[in-house]
């Protein structure tokens, strides 16, 4: 059976002058629907790099990215602009609200995008924010922003869900039930959500976890039984 | 500075060149205007300066009741100061020039030393046949033609000059008429066409004195300046002084001299009265001879006649009868015995005898009846030639009897002035009573009006972008200024980066400015005004160090001084708080969402830009500024357009709707006698009105203003001269009232109701009462009826007629036609007139195009810079729409969708800002003969809107590139 997401030899390289890069060399794996994979990695080892390139931010060099059937790296424009409006989600490490908007306007910008989307206060609610629809990220916690986030990447009703170090600017107990959310988002609407960190013990939440070093794929590794985030202690 | 600082403070300016070029261009556009509008005062100054010091223009103008004298020019060389004295004629004559019309000009003698010449081609006449004329209105084509003065001139001056007839030699501008304008003379239609300079000797004076004396004094200074003026005043008092000791002796003498001539002529006058009115009586008696004698002859035939009448039939009668009897008593005679012969003898003879007594009594009446008719006839012409005599010496004494009265008058009013004591020091004229030096004067002044408010607006602005810009510019590198500090680098060190970047745009953009700007502009302004001035159109190069620093120093404070004041709060904060990432600006409700029914409306991204729009207060009223400034401009320049360049036809085509004006050799006012006189052109005219015109002063309390007065001989002038103001009809005078134009009434501060002065060139005064007040733009008039201006004791004298032709004929044509008669002074075609007055202001259009590019400069620079500045600080905002699946469009369209709100709103408030600059700029450009209708048409203001809007898309095609090419990955980095 074809894997869900699947990349075969994908490279980045960029160029700046004469200085080359090579954030990404011949990345290879699969991923299958509805798992949580967990990216780890030092830092500058071409997560965010990967991240993006699955996600349509940014075109490989090289290599091919298939995702539900479609080979997203011969996506170019408005088609590739149309994958990242319709398929994918995207959670930041640190929120990228638009700062003008309210809560529920936040959630409503991104799921104005499509017909098929779960309305602005549904969204809300899935991620426990029912009572702070009205208020400005500036009113908001940090770990409320980052629901609003989720919520605004759920909205979409999207085939991925990405993020990139969701934690990383949020206290233990805050991310503990941030990634949790996450777990049961994935577990519950079978969406195929993909976790950037550099936090080794979050692994023990994913069904794979990829290992990148370098820009080159370190490890594949799959598991069997993923704990529930509040089960594990880091 | 480090030599790592060095380094990145060039980086600094190649990364990110759109910066450094905003800071440069708008420190380059405002040094441009500020110092070339200040240069251009300075270069026309000098170029008004270079001319009249090469010609030598005059210090002092003295004229003399009686003239001036070799002796006394010779007098005030001696004067402390004096440098040159020159003496000179001036003549006004009737003249053609060429195939040309009959015209004033104003015949001048060449100075040696004062008021120099300039020629522009040919050169100085060498004999007294030969002249030079005035290079303003004559090109080279007229060297070699001739100068005639006609002989339609009086006999006085035609023997003012030694030739009649003067050959073009040289083609000339003069210092003494630096404008236009040539003056005003009692001659023809009362203004002088040209000037014509001769030698002295084609100049007779009968008493061999000179008309006026030209005085260069030492006086040196700047025309204008405080220098020239106080040394000016000091040298008047002195040539006043001099005046006295100069003039009085032979002035008084002559006065009494010309008194004595005066009285002389007055004692002549009345003996020349005496002897007409006794040549009047003797005259009259003769006629009552003659009628006498008329009478008698009528009363003799009269009497003759009733004879006839009565005895005539009768007598002849008893004639015939005594016929038949002495016929039949001579037959009875013949055949008669002798005794009976004595009694017939006795009867016959008794008959005989009684025959002719008829015959006698019979034979007047017969003579008298064959010559009846014939006397009668005598008789009666006996008495129409009596009554055209009596007729003849009726008109004829009265018409000497008049003469004798205005002779009278005329000398009384010599005596009277020979008897007014003269102000010595009212002979003496300064520069400041030159017509084209004291315009030229008020026109620097018109540069320098504008100078000192656009430039400050250019300023206010190029302060507001470089505020924005390094606000950015330090907000964006405060993780690198942290990172300095932390580095432990000193504030000087950090600081230096920023203010020689700064530094070096601005410094960069002020050389620029200053060279372009003191290059270009005061070409281009000096282009306008050379249509008015007379002297060389090109114009040096004016260095003027003092604007150049003032410039860098602006420039400089513009953009280090901001750069330091940005910098200083970033400097309070300490090193960490630096290089923590800002928390992104706070959200907050707008005013408009309170207004519920409107922001249910919005669709939600329209909520999000209302939203965006007030987000940023500063940048807000920065756009809203810089946009009003530049549709405030926009609107200046084209309000200044409909208000000048309309000039031409509101005047010709609703004022003074007449086709041509004819000046009249011989005034009158007679139907007939105008038939006869045109007659060439009279089947082409459809209506005339007869007018006096005069050039008078008109004073109201201290202030006097020269204008046209015109007497009409009909009250109904709408189809000649249109009375209205606002769009209300004003109506024709009545008696003893006058109407004047607006120019006028503004000037001196005329009411409804007033009552003015008017003085002609003839000295007399007249008052009228002010009914109304017309809409005028050329010129300035004063119009009455003729039995308004006969009550007050003028003289009407129609000297011109307003002719309209009909339908279909041309002006030109019919003008020529009209020029052909013999009595035909001058014929004035309107359409001609309005040609040349339009293009003369047409090269206001300059003035206007150098508004509407630095117009569009200010928009394109002001809103690319916020704009630019703005898209830079949404980044992140723009790039997670970008993740989020918005297309590139919409991206575009979510930031520019608040660009156009903000510029609309800007055009908005740009309207009566625009308004009021319009305002204060027409007050600054006004011209003493021609009054700007201060208005701004419906298309203008449409314009200045449309073409603010399309600044404003231009920038948005710019910026759509920028939008575009952010990076999702680069711009979302997380700070690590």
């Amino acid at each position: 059976m074809s894997a869900y997401i699947s990349f075969e030899k994908v490279s980045k390289l960029y160029k700046m002058g004469d200085v080359k890069i090579r954030a990404l060399s011949d990345a290879s794996f699969e991923i299958e629907k509805g798992e949580i994979c967990v990216i780890l990695g030092p830092s500058g080892a071409g997560k965010t790099t990967l991240l993006n390139v699955l996600g349509g931010m940014d075109d490989a060099t090289g290599g091919k990215i298939v995702v539900d059937g479609q080979e997203i790296t011969s996506f170019k424009g408005k088609r590739l602009t149309n994958y990242r409006r319709l398929d994918v989600g995207f959670v930041f490490q640190f929120y990228n609200l638009i700062p003008n908007l309210t809560a529920i306007e936040n959630v409503e910008l991104s799921a104005s995008l499509t017909k098929n989307h779960i309305p602005a206060k549904d969204a809300l609610q899935m991620v426990g924010l029912e009572t702070r629809l009205k208020n400005f990220p500036s009113q908001l916690s940090g770990g409320e922003q980052q629901r609003v986030a989720i919520a605004r990447a759920l909205a979409k009703k999207p085939k991925l869900l990405l993020c990139d170090e969701p934690t990383g600017a949020l206290d233990y107990n805050t991310g503990k039930s941030i990634l949790e959310l996450l777990y049961d988002t994935s577990k519950k609407n079978g969406m195929t959500v993909i976790i950037i960190t550099h936090n080794t013990a979050i692994a023990e939440m994913a069904n794979r976890v990829i290992r990148i070093k370098n820009g080159e794929i370190e490890s594949v590794e799959t598991n069997k039984s993923p704990k529930s985030p509040s089960e594990i202690d880091w | 500075m480090s030599r790592m600082m060095r380094k990145s403070t060039r980086r600094e300016i190649f990364s990110s060149i759109g910066r450094f070029f905003a800071i440069f261009a708008i420190i380059a556009i405002g040094v441009a205007f500020f110092s070339g509008i200040r240069v251009t005062r300075d270069t026309m100054l000098a170029a008004g300066d270079k001319y009249i010091t090469l010609g030598n223009m005059f210090d002092f103008r003295v004229v003399s009741p009686v003239g001036v004298n070799s002796t006394e020019v010779d007098r005030f060389l001696d004067v402390d100061g004096v440098l040159f004295a020159e003496g000179a004629y001036v003549e006004d004559a009737l003249t053609v020039v060429g195939a040309g019309e009959e015209s004033v000009y104003r015949f001048h003698s060449i100075g040696q030393n004062i008021n120099k010449l300039n020629y522009l081609y040919g050169g100085a006449p060498q004999t007294s046949s030969e002249c030079v004329l005035d290079g303003r209105f004559f090109g080279e084509e007229f060297l070699g033609k001739e100068v005639t003065v006609t002989d339609n001139n009086s006999d006085e001056t035609k023997e003012s000059f030694s030739e009649r007839k003067f050959t073009v030699v040289g083609i000339a501008t003069s210092p003494y008429y630096l404008n236009y304008e040539r003056g005003t003379t009692k001659l023809g239609n009362g203004s002088v066409a040209a000037f014509v300079y001769l030698t002295e000797d084609a100049f007779i004076s009968s008493d061999g004195v000179y008309d006026e004396v030209f005085i260069d004094y030492d006086i040196s200074g700047e025309m204008y300046s405080d220098e020239y003026n106080d040394a000016l005043e000091i040298a008047s008092d002195k040539i006043s002084a001099a005046c006295v000791g100069i003039f009085k002796e032979r002035t008084t003498d002559e006065m009494a001299k010309l008194k004595v001539e005066l009285l002389k002529k007055e004692a002549d006058l009345n003996e020349s009265e005496k002897s007409f009115l006794a040549a009047k009586s003797e005259a009259e008696v003769k006629l009552s001879e003659t009628l006498a004698e008329l009478d008698a002859a009528k009363g003799e035939y009269d009497k003759a006649k009733e004879a006839l009448d009565k005895n005539l039939v009768p007598l002849t009668q008893s004639r015939d009868q005594l016929k038949i009897v002495i016929d039949a008593l001579e037959k009875q005679l013949s055949i008669a015995p002798d005794a009976e012969k004595t009694e017939i003898n006795y009867n016959l003879t008794k008959y005989r005898y009684q025959l002719a007594e008829v015959e006698a009594a019979l034979a007047p009446l017969l003579a008298f009846k064959e010559n009846a008719e014939s006397v009668l006839k005598e008789i009666n012409d006996g008495y129409s030639e009596y009554n055209k005599a009596k007729d003849t010496l009726a008109s004829e004494s009265d018409k000497t009897a008049k003469e004798i009265a205005d002779a009278r008058e005329e000398i009384r009013k010599a005596i009277e002035y020979t008897e007014t004591t003269i102000e010595w020091k009212d002979l003496a004229f300064t520069r400041l009573y030159n017509t084209g030096y004291v315009c030229f004067e008020n026109d620097t002044e018109i540069v320098n009006a504008i100078g000192k408010i656009f430039p400050a607006f250019f300023f206010a602005v190029a302060v507001l972008v470089c505020m924005t810009t390094m606000t950015r510019m330090v907000e964006e590198q405060r993780i690198q200024i942290g990172t300095f500090k932390a580095l432990g680098l000193k504030k000087r060190e950090i600081r230096g980066k920023y203010v020689t970047y700064a530094g070096i745009a601005s410094f960069l953009g002020c050389g620029a400015g200053f060279a372009l700007g003191t290059k270009f502009l005061p070409c281009l302004i000096w282009n306008i005004y050379t249509i008015m001035y007379d002297f060389s159109a090109s114009v040096d190069y004016v260095f003027d160090p003092i604007i150049l620093a003032i410039s860098l120093a602006a420039s400089l404070l513009c953009s280090i001084g901001v750069t330091v004041y940005c910098l200083k709060r970033s400097f309070a904060a300490s090193p960490a708080e630096l290089m923590r990432p800002t928390s992104p600006g706070n959200g907050g409700r707008i005013l408009l969402e309170g207004v519920g029914f409107i922001w249910r409306r919005l669709s939600f991204l329209h909520k999000v830009t209302a939203r965006n729009i007030f987000r940023y207060k500063k940048r807000m009223f920065m756009m809203i500024l810089g946009i009003g400034g530049c549709t405030a401009l926009l609107l200046t320049g084209f309000g200044m357009y409909d208000s000048i360049c309309n000039i031409v036809d509101y005047q010709y085509d609703d004022v003074t709707v007449y086709d041509v004006s004819t000046v009249l050799k011989d005034a009158y006012s007679d139907d007939e006698k105008f038939g006869e006189d045109f007659a060439a052109a009279y089947d082409d005219i459809s209506e005339y009105l007869f007018v006096h015109q005069s050039a008078v002063d008109v004073k109201l309390g201290e202030n006097v203003k020269s204008a046209n007065m015109l007497v009409s001989s009909d009250k109904d002038v709408d189809s000649f001269i249109k009375l209205s103001l606002d769009g209300e009809n004003i109506a024709f005078p009545n008696i003893g009232e006058a109407v004047v134009n607006t120019g006028l009434a503004e000037s001196l501060g005329i009411k409804v109701g007033d009552k003015i002065t008017l003085t002609d060139s003839d000295y007399n005064s007249y008052s009228f009462r002010i009914s109304g007040v017309f809409a005028n733009y050329v010129s300035n008039y004063v119009i009455l009826s003729a039995d308004t201006f006969k009550e007050a004791g003028g003289d009407v004298e129609y000297n011109s007629v307003l002719i309209n032709h009909k339908d279909g004929v041309d002006p030109l044509a019919f003008g020529a036609k009209l020029s052909a008669s013999e009595n035909a002074l001058s014929v004035t075609v309107t359409e001609q007139v309005k040609e040349r007055t339009s293009a003369m202001l047409d090269n206001m259009v300059y003035l206007i195009l150098i508004v509407v590019v630095s117009a569009g400069a200010l928009a394109f620079v002001v809103l690319y810079n916020l704009t630019n500045i703005n898209i830079t600080e949404r980044v992140r905002e723009i790039a997670t729409l970008r993740v989020l699946g918005y297309h590139k469009n919409e991206c575009c369209k979510y930031i520019f969708r608040e660009n156009n709100i903000l510029t609309l709103a800007g055009a908005i408030v740009g309207i009566p800002l625009g308004i009021a600059l319009h305002a204060y700029c027409m007050d600054k450009v006004k011209v003493d003969m021609i009054r700007f209708e201060v208005q701004i048409s419906w298309l203008s203001f449409i314009l200045a809107v449309v073409v603010t809007l399309l600044f404003a898309l231009l920038v948005n095609l710019f910026m759509r590139r920028k939008i575009t090419s952010i990076e999702m990955a680069t711009s979302l980095k997380s700070v690590e």
